[in-house]
């Protein structure tokens, strides 16, 4: 019965200190007895295989021991929506003050000399700040579990968990919910937010390291006797303005719980600021959209070529300035007949 | 396992944990230790494993719906468990549930 005390041991390894006697006791005399009739089954004792078969059929020590522990919850199957609903909101409220605060500091410089570094250090940063709201969310939660629990008299779970909700608090019925506007998921709205957020990250990366733009190509890019003209810098900073505006508005729609659908007045504004960067680099005076690195040097050589580049550019731009200018008469009169239908 | 089977064995275990919990309690009206309780529910078609049905028995003590006693049978020292005056009036209300979730079960066409 040898391995009958070592299976005991190693159950009692597991089992909580003040039981441990009682449920071994109570274990060892079950099994005992469950041997017993076993043997009087088959007229002889049981052999160190059969033994070993019927501990095995018992389950490993510590599953057994396991079994004796109350269930316990960090954060339980009634309180977890709710946990869910709050973490997610907190997220989103921290991604929004932590993107607001290094904005701030990063624009008066308190952060380090280079934009590009600090931007770098957010990003990098970013993970670890959000890790911490959500570890002490889920502490707090955790904290709610164990109170409702023990102490139901003191925090009655049913009230966090809307037992007193009234109708009236239902939302009013949304105009694009009928209207059939456009509907996007919970996953898709944060995911925009999200990823608008890497994209303005890495589009202001891009002066400092254009390689991340052009990849290898920066190295033929820097051989050329061409350079960007001035007005790229106006249309930069208009479609940084653009996505921050985009980005802010989409943090906004989620905050707000907002986020089920995408308003025309949305399109309308994102299309008609596009409309105003491409109109900038249309009026770009003389359509010098490139301009030479060495005049003096290379005109004779380049100056042609360089001519029907910008005049290439031009008429590229004057079609794209015309298409986009088409697209937002369209949707703006859209959005006007369904305001006059609604 | 396939999806579908293992789908189909985490239903079942889910309609006999509650199951099993009624049987255990009315199979105690009379006395009975761990493993004779474990024989006799398995003579109604009830099977279930050792390491389910002790912690059970210690979690229905502690909630107040058995009792139990140590005592000496056939030279040995075993944990006798019965219902509880309280896990009575529990088993009385948990069997007329039952019976009605029964009955319109069998009434769902």
């Amino acid at each position: 019965m040898e391995i009958l005390e070592r299976y005991l041991q190693a159950v009692r390894k597991f089992l909580p200190g003040n039981r441990q006697d009682d449920i071994i006791a109570e274990l060892r005399a079950n099994l005992e007895a469950q041997i017993e009739d076993a043997e009087s089954e088959r007229g002889r004792p049981l052999s160190k295989t059969e033994l070993e078969e019927l501990l095995r059929k018992m389950g490993p020590p510590i599953f057994v021991a396991m079994r004796y522990q109350p269930q316990r919850y960090v954060i339980g199957p009634k309180l977890f929506p709710m946990y869910w609903y709050v973490l997610r909101l907190a997220m989103m409220w921290s991604l929004l003050v932590y993107v607001i605060v290094n904005a701030v500091q990063i624009g008066a410089g308190q952060i380090g000399p280079h934009v590009s570094s600090a931007i770098a250090q957010a990003l990098f940063q970013a993970p670890f700040t959000l890790l911490t709201v959500a570890a002490w969310i889920t502490l707090t939660f955790a904290g709610i579990e164990y109170v409702t629990e023990h102490y139901p008299h003191v925090c009655k779970s049913h009230e966090w968990l809307g037992g007193n909700w009234s109708v009236d608090s239902l939302p009013a019925l949304e105009k694009n919910a009928v209207s059939g506007g456009t509907r996007r998921s919970y996953a898709k709205a944060v995911a925009e937010v999200v990823f608008g957020f890497i994209f303005l990250a890495w589009l202001l990366l891009v002066p400092k390291y254009p390689i991340l733009l052009f990849g290898p190509g920066v190295i033929a890019i820097d051989a050329l006797p061409y350079a960007l003209a001035h007005t790229w810098w106006s249309f930069y900073w208009i479609i940084i303005g653009l996505n921050a505006m985009q980005l802010t508005w989409n943090c906004i729609d989620l905050l707000r719980d907002k986020w089920q659908s995408v308003t025309p007045l949305q399109h309308i504004a994102a299309k008609g600021l596009s409309l105003i960067a491409f109109a900038v680099l249309l009026a770009t005076s003389n359509k010098a959209y490139l301009v030479m690195k060495n005049p003096t040097d290379d005109f004779a050589k380049y100056g042609d070529t360089l001519a029907g580049i910008n005049k290439g550019v031009h008429l590229g731009l004057s079609i794209m300035v015309a298409v986009v200018a088409v697209q937002l008469t369209w949707e703006i009169v859209k959005a006007v007949r369904n305001q006059q239908n609604d | 396992m396939t999806l579908s089977e293992n789908l189909f064995e985490n239903l079942r275990l889910e309609l006999r944990r509650g199951c099993l919990t009624l049987a255990v309690l009315k199979q105690l009206r009379q006395e009975h230790y761990g493993y004779t309780l474990r024989k006799s529910l398995a003579a109604h078609g009830l099977e279930i494993d050792e390491s389910t049905l002790y912690p059970l028995l210690r979690r229905l003590e502690t909630q107040g719906l058995l009792v139990s006693e140590w005592r000496e049978e056939e030279k040995r020292n075993k944990r006798f468990y019965r219902l509880s005056a309280d896990g009575e009036q529990i088993l009385g209300k948990l069997l007329d549930e039952w019976k009605a979730l029964n009955d319109s079960i069998e009434r769902i066409q």
